[in-house]
């Protein structure tokens, strides 16, 4: 088998190929490659292989359902647009009855809250909401065990492996 | 308007950074997202593509790596590439059998792909895919110019590598 | 002298009793409620293939889907139980298992659970778990006909 030529470090080739070198090296390893077959074929080999790999993602991705992606942009987008809360507060700001109401509906909702009333209810059930469905005090299996809970409402999942 | 004219470029990059359909599609949207509500502080004199790019390569590489993206790798035997080579096969047009080779030629080049370590496939995507200078790569990962080209060549010499033994 | 102190003292009587029959009534609801747990277990066979969602699953539906990529989501049992604390629940899973489900006591808004899930008679995972009262654990991972088995565990007090 014939050796590699060690004229350039394969290094130094893989730069030529992205033509990331200064001008001078850049000149000298091109005029190499007119007379030398092996160094060429490593320059086009590391080309090729950059082209392949970027043919294949695309074409991967290129399989990939996205009919939904812009609207679900859109759908996020929206609320974010219409500024919901930036707006009330600057409403509160101007309109000084709006103020004490909001002090009174803080009150009754907070005394709500620490009576057993429905709404109560639905407020501890809104804030538990930030909990795990469970708490996980111990666990034991033959094999791995995972434990992850839904990014979405909290929901506790254990996984097990049998064998 | 700008989802449609840069999705493809942001997937791209999204899915060479975590191999995962799903999430690529989540992060692309986030970046969407992200770009809609920061669209005022874009300079206009800069590129509207290199800075979605610059938020996917920020974003792919923050994103929280869950034990979902963990459990869906580890239990998935299951986005069959079996399905992927036919349904691209049903799709094209002429000579079959052609078209199966090439898709299984792609098939090997992604196995190989995701098996380089993270830090040295984030560089070569970004230099494959997109054409990044060293000097681009290196800002936008905060790596140094000279990183860059031996993690380039890392890659490289690793495919080439396990092309030969294929 | 004496009526006003009778009356002081029929007045006392009354509002200790209006307390004493409140309070044992309070009791024993909270005894009856608290008592008997109501556990609902739904056993789901998990798999790739054809998008299907049972109607029993759609409250979990986006859950699953969310951690899970299966595209099949099939119930095939669901049982309904009130049970006792250290009371155990048993159902019969497929492939010769066993899922046994006990409520051992109560932990502020926390049911505390012992799950255990047997294969012939060996066992083959345990656990304890604290669960929100009216909400739910999933545990899953034995194969199944080319999929894998998921059983959801609700747990209600009142």
């Amino acid at each position: 088998m014939k050796k590699q030529c060690q004229a350039y470090a394969p290094e130094v080739l893989s730069r030529f190929a992205d033509n990331e070198l200064d001008d001078v090296l850049y000149r000298q390893i091109q005029a190499h490659t007119d007379g030398c077959n092996q160094c060429r074929q490593v320059i086009d080999g590391y080309r090729q292989v950059s082209q392949a790999a970027s043919h294949a993602i695309a074409s991967k991705v290129s399989t990939f359902d996205t009919g939904g992606l812009g609207t679900a942009v859109i759908e996020r987008v929206a609320p974010q647009k219409s500024g919901g809360f930036k707006k009330v507060f600057d409403y509160f700001s101007l309109k000084l009855y709006l103020k004490v109401a909001s002090v009174a509906a803080v009150m009754v909702l907070g005394l709500a809250y620490f009576q057993d009333t429905p709404l109560n209810m639905n407020m501890r059930e809104f804030s538990e909401l930030r909990e795990p469905s469970a708490i996980v005090t111990s666990v034991d299996a033959r094999s791995s065990v995972m434990i992850f809970e839904t990014e979405k409402s909290k929901h506790t999942v254990i996984w097990f492996s049998e064998t | 308007m700008l989802v449609k004219q840069y999705q493809g470029m942001l997937l791209n990059i999204a899915y060479s950074i975590t191999l995962d359909r799903e999430e690529s599609l989540e992060i692309v949207q986030d970046v969407f997202v992200k770009a809609c509500s920061g669209i005022k502080g874009f300079r206009q004199d800069a590129s509207l593509g290199g800075w979605l790019r610059k938020i996917t390569i920020n974003t792919c590489l923050n994103w929280k790596r869950k034990w979902k993206r963990r459990f869906r790798w580890s239990h998935d035997p299951i986005e069959s590439d079996d399905d992927w080579i036919l349904k691209d096969v049903d799709q094209s047009g002429s000579n079959p059998e052609n078209q199966y080779r090439e898709k299984e030629f792609e098939e090997n080049i992604m196995k190989q792909i995701s098996k380089l370590p993270e830090k040295i496939r984030v560089v070569f995507v970004l230099n494959a895919l997109e054409g990044m200078s060293y000097d681009e790569i290196a800002e936008h990962l905060n790596i140094k110019r000279g990183t860059v080209s031996s993690r380039l060549h890392h890659a490289r010499k690793i495919l080439m590598d396990s092309f030969k033994s294929l | 002298m004496f009526k006003p102190y009778l009356n002081v003292n029929r007045y006392q009587i009354s509002l200790w009793a209006v307390i004493i029959i409140c309070a044992l009534s309070v009791f024993t609801a909270g005894v009856q409620a608290g008592d008997r747990v109501n556990t609902h277990v739904r056993v789901i066979h998990a798999a790739q293939g054809a998008r299907h969602i049972d109607a029993g699953l759609d409250d979990l539906a986006a859950e699953l889907e969310s951690v899970f990529r299966y595209t099949s989501y099939r119930l095939i049992q669901s049982k309904g139980m009130m049970l006792g604390y250290n009371e155990k629940g048993r159902v019969g899973l497929p492939g010769k298992r066993m899922l046994v489900v006990s409520p051992t006591s109560i932990d502020g808004q926390r049911i505390q659970y012992r799950i255990t899930i047997h294969k012939g008679k060996k066992q083959v995972f345990q656990t304890q778990v604290l669960l929100k009262n009216r909400s739910s654990i999933t545990i899953g991972g034995p194969q199944f006909k080319k999929g894998y088995l998921l059983f959801n565990i609700s747990g209600r007090i009142n």
